[in-house]
């Protein structure tokens, strides 16, 4: 059972050889869809064989650099099933937003994020997870630098630097557990288990566990490691803010999961808890009060993701069962939603040539079908019931007030603030009189229907029937809390 | 007489180094000709090179008539390899270079490969005097190349006379550390000071000796405080020499340095870590300050060249720690550090030549567009240098920062990423100035010289020495690396 190797390298093996053949565009655009598509299969697969109650599963484990017992180990549990399948729901309609765009170098970059970010998310070896981590930064680095707008090259540098800080400080974190693995046992390995078997004493273990939430807190990024956030996502072209916004973002809450929760740092994430508790509530409502002020959509969304991601990382260490349930959920509608938003943007962006609020207006008497998709994805950020959203928010605030009480009171607070910026935002961007750079707006095309659909259709049955989706993770999340019950 | 293939790649390169010289006063050979034929006597030497290579017992060449001067061990043949390829690697990568300029001639290749002669004897060197002599002929050959430039004669000169003088000084520094270690203990012999020093002795002569012996290393290889001249004279020499100075010349100091402190410094103690230890702080900071500002790219490379032995320098001290992982550790940065230097040096010679391009940010704007595929070499060279994973560059870090880690010297191992992060700044600059800008200049199709074969393969080992496993004896991956990283460390322990 290989298929996670062939989700991961497929991409990055279809860039290479487009790339090695010098084929012309429409081959690669063709190259690149064909991949991502045989990709979304094998995820579907994946996700059809995949048994909630087995734990990790298509685990293969390679040796590959022996010098340091480095091994090839990749596997996906109901954790990291939801990433990967949104990534690969993702990918293509990416492809379609982009299918008229010429410039190569948008593909190649793609096809290579793709492959990072897929790379990433099912690691569990430390160090080919730190590979990936890194990687995926540079398809990031060159799409800002190379295609985006305002600043670009500045903004590129400067998301490049903060996140490769992060990354550096728990680089050396993997080294010093890869050595006090090798001093204890005398044989090297970073593979996640067997350095969780690691007893350290705690205060080093907190300054590595502060190390590694380094790294995470400043991808997500938690309020005091956000300042790249809106700069990046204003210079962005709209594909590389899908992915950032939608997969890499929630990496960082994923990352505290998979090496905090229940493996290497599990009683040290506890030292840190009312800390990312403090920031993610200051963070969802600091995040939503600069949305409503915000003038440029990108930018705006920047901030409501971020809001909304703050929201996540505080239901990941709540560690409850709704709270769990909630974020798990959250990642992969959030992402759905997120998605849509910003490809409609995107197309706002390539009609008009503006994203700034103030030069928008009029859009629903031009184009009613796209209007409702935009106020569809909108809303369904901020919670509208029936889609995923709702459902997620929800067991998440649930889970807080079953925490605290006013965590809850603050947490619900995220809500109403939402609210309040996205119709704002509605009333300013969409109704009202027409502005001069909306006029002869298009309506949706096919393409553009297709493209938006299978966000709409995923969103609506996330929200219908949520319970169908969460079986896919409930079984193991009641497993983990239960050890760490034990544990405590 | 089965001991002489053993002499026989650095007689071809002394027999090759004479006859180019003769060549150049009595016949009419153009450049070209003088290149292939230096190239034709490197390539020799290093078949020949390749053939001993393998498991055998470190043994002393002639043993009955030189004593135990000349070391041949597994050691002593990477390092020579390394040299080999390396200087072949400098020529045809400067082929274009010299080709429009006039001033080229045999002397030039005849310099070249007394220098690699003198390299590669002081890879077998056992003994402090050999070393000298060796080293000098090296030094001496690499003061004048660095002098060979004539569209800016005043610059080059004066960085040559800044290198002679400072070289020269240091190398009275050497002299007086053999003599005083040689008046603590009547001897120049580096496996009799080990004897010593095993022994329980402790002079204060011999002490001291190896301390001046220890600042001659440290200002060939730019450790600041004695950086003063690095910059100056990677700017001042031709590209090429630039090239063989950072890739190849830098590796030649560490053979004589690995020899002799392996065996010796790890007994000197805590006195030695601790000036390691200041130097590499110093130097990681110092060579930060310097290059985080060039604007040159030859000047940033020399500046992040100091950086690079500051984080060796880390490792040099962990060994004064007795850390097991430092000396092979040493030995794989040195490896990937000369793979990824001579790839992205031939990337500068190739873009100066053939484009004549300035070799700064402004000049490479808009590479990825004119010649994409070099762009993406030059990627893999630079991801390398800043140690980005996928590339060998990462796991030389991961060597190096891990024998600092073993020896408990957290500070240091946190300072050199910290200096490995605002590499990144500065590295990414180039890929930055390749990739961001677009330019008006009609894409070209790049030549299939010998000179591009070769950046590709260096690409692809920098890569592959990353990520890869050992397919092919030929290609190693990174424990194929290792391996001759680790054999090359235990055959210096008899």
């Amino acid at each position: 059972m290989d298929m996670l190797s062939y989700i991961v390298f497929l991409p990055f093996l279809t860039a290479l050889l487009v790339c090695i053949f010098r084929v012309d565009t429409t081959i690669i655009k063709m190259a690149a869809m064909l991949s991502s598509i045989i990709v979304l299969i094998l995820s579907l697969m994946v996700v059809s064989n995949f048994d909630p109650n087995g734990g990790m599963q298509f685990v293969q484990i390679t040796p590959w650099i022996e010098s340091f017992g480095i091994t090839y180990h990749v596997g996906v549990d109901g954790i990291s099933i939801v990433l990967l399948v949104v990534l690969s729901i993702i990918m293509p309609t990416i492809y379609l937003y982009m299918w008229n765009n010429e410039k190569q170098g948008y593909w190649y970059n793609m096809m290579l994020l793709q492959a990072a970010v897929g790379g990433a998310i099912v690691s569990l070896n430390l160090i080919q997870f730190y590979l990936f981590w890194e990687l995926m930064l540079i398809p990031v680095f060159i799409m800002i630098g190379r295609y985006g707008v305002d600043n670009h090259r500045f903004n590129a540098m400067k998301i490049f630097l903060f996140t490769a800080f992060g990354s550096l400080a728990m680089l050396y974190a993997i080294f010093y557990l890869g050595y006090a693995f090798f001093a204890a046992n005398g044989y090297w390995s970073f593979d996640l288990y067997d350095l969780s078997k690691l007893q350290l004493d705690s205060g080093t273990a907190t300054i590595l566990a502060g190390a590694f939430l380094l790294a995470f807190a400043i991808k997500i990024p938690l309020v005091g490691f956000h300042t790249w956030l809106a700069p990046s996502y204003g210079s962005s072209p709209v594909p590389a803010i899908i992915i950032m916004s939608g997969i890499m973002a929630k990496l960082g809450v994923y990352g505290i999961w998979r090496f905090m929760y229940n493996t290497i740092f599990d009683k040290e994430i506890e030292v840190f808890v009312p800390l990312v508790i403090f920031l993610s509530l200051a963070g969802m409502i600091y995040f939503a009060i600069t949305a409503i002020k915000e003038d440029n959509l990108k930018r705006m969304f920047a901030y409501a993701s971020a809001s909304h991601i703050s929201l996540l990382a505080l239901g990941l260490v709540l560690a409850n069962a709704y709270a769990w349930n909630g974020s798990l959920f959250f990642i992969g509608a959030h992402a759905l939603s997120s998605a849509g938003i910003f490809l409609m943007i995107g197309l706002i962006a390539s009609r008009t040539g503006t994203v700034s609020i103030a030069s928008l207006g009029g859009i629903a008497t031009v184009a009613p079908k796209f209007t409702f998709f935009f106020m569809f994805f909108a809303l369904s950020i901020v919670g509208l019931p029936g889609t995923g959203g709702f459902a997620a928010e929800l067991t998440i605030i649930i889970g807080a007030f079953e925490y605290d009480f006013w965590i809850g009171v603050v947490a619900s607070m995220t809500l109403i603030a939402a609210i309040t910026f996205v119709f704002w935002m509605l009333q300013r961007a969409i109704f009202g009189p027409t502005a001069k750079d909306v006029e002869g707006f298009k309506d949706l095309n096919a393409r553009e229907l297709i493209m938006i659909l299978p966000f709409f259709v995923l969103l609506l049955a996330t929200g219908i029937f949520p319970s169908y989706f969460m079986d896919i993770f409930e079984p193991l999340i009641n497993t983990l809390l239960s050890q760490r019950g034990g544990a405590l | 007489m089965s001991q002489f293939i053993y002499l026989l790649p650095l007689l071809t390169i002394l027999a090759g180094a004479i006859t180019l010289f003769l060549l150049s006063e009595f016949s009419k050979m153009d450049k070209e000709q003088l290149g292939n034929a230096t190239a034709l006597f490197i390539c020799v030497a290093l078949i020949i090179q390749f053939f001993t290579l393998g498991d055998f017992e470190p043994f002393y060449l002639w043993e009955s008539h030189f004593g135990t001067l000349f070391v041949v061990d597994q050691f002593a043949l990477a390092f020579s390899m390394m040299f080999l390829l390396g200087t072949l690697v400098t020529g045809a990568a400067g082929a274009r270079y010299f080709e429009d300029r006039a001033h080229y001639n045999g002397e030039f290749f005849s310099l070249l490969l007394f220098a690699l002669f003198g390299m590669m004897a002081l890879a077998h060197s056992n003994e402090l005097i050999t070393a000298l002599v060796s080293l000098e002929t090296a030094s001496l050959c690499i003061y004048m190349l660095a002098g060979y430039k004539d569209s800016k004669p005043g610059k080059s000169r004066e960085a040559m006379m800044k290198y002679v003088i400072l070289g020269s000084i240091t190398s009275a520094f050497f002299i007086f550390g053999i003599a005083l270690v040689y008046g603590g203990i009547n001897t120049t012999f580096i496996t009799e000071i080990l004897a010593f020093y095993q022994g329980g002795g402790d002079s204060t002569l011999v002490n001291l000796g190896v301390i001046m012996i220890t600042i001659t290393v440290l200002f060939k290889l730019g450790a600041v405080p004695f950086h003063a001249w690095v910059v100056e004279v990677y700017k001042g020499a031709p590209l090429p020499v630039t090239m063989f100075m950072a890739a190849v010349f830098k590796l030649a100091l560490f053979t004589i340095a690995l020899r002799f402190y392996l065996v010796d410094i790890k007994l000197l103690g805590d006195a030695w870590v601790a000036v390691m230890q200041v130097m590499a702080v110093l130097t990681l900071i110092g060579g930060t300050w310097l290059t985080i500002t060039q604007d040159d790219l030859k000047r940033l490379l020399a500046g992040s060249g100091i950086v690079h032995s500051g984080y060796l320098l880390i490792a040099l001290a962990a060994i004064g720690k007795g850390s097991e992982l430092a000396p092979s550790a040493i030995v794989f940065y040195l490896i990937s550090y000369f793979v990824t230097s001579i790839g992205i040096f031939g990337v500068l010679s190739y873009v100066s030549s053939a484009d004549s391009k300035k070799l700064s940010f402004e000049g490479f704007k808009g590479l990825a567009k004119t010649r994409p595929y070099l762009s993406i070499i030059t990627t893999i060279f630079v991801l390398s240098l800043a140690g980005i994973p996928l590339t060998i560059g990462f796991m030389g870090k991961l060597n190096v920062f891990m024998a600092g880690i073993e020896s408990q010297q957290y500070f240091l191992v946190g300072l050199a990423i910290l200096a490995a992060f605002i590499s990144m700044y500065y590295y990414f600059k180039i890929i930055a100035a390749m990739y961001f800008y677009d330019t008006d200049e009609e894409p070209k199709v790049g030549m299939l010289g010998l000179g591009t074969v070769l950046l590709t393969i260096t690409a692809i080992y920098t890569v592959w020495g990353g990520v890869g496993v050992d397919l092919f004896s030929i290609l190693p991956g990174v424990d194929g690396f290792m391996n001759i990283a680790k054999d090359a460390i235990s055959s210096l322990k008899y």
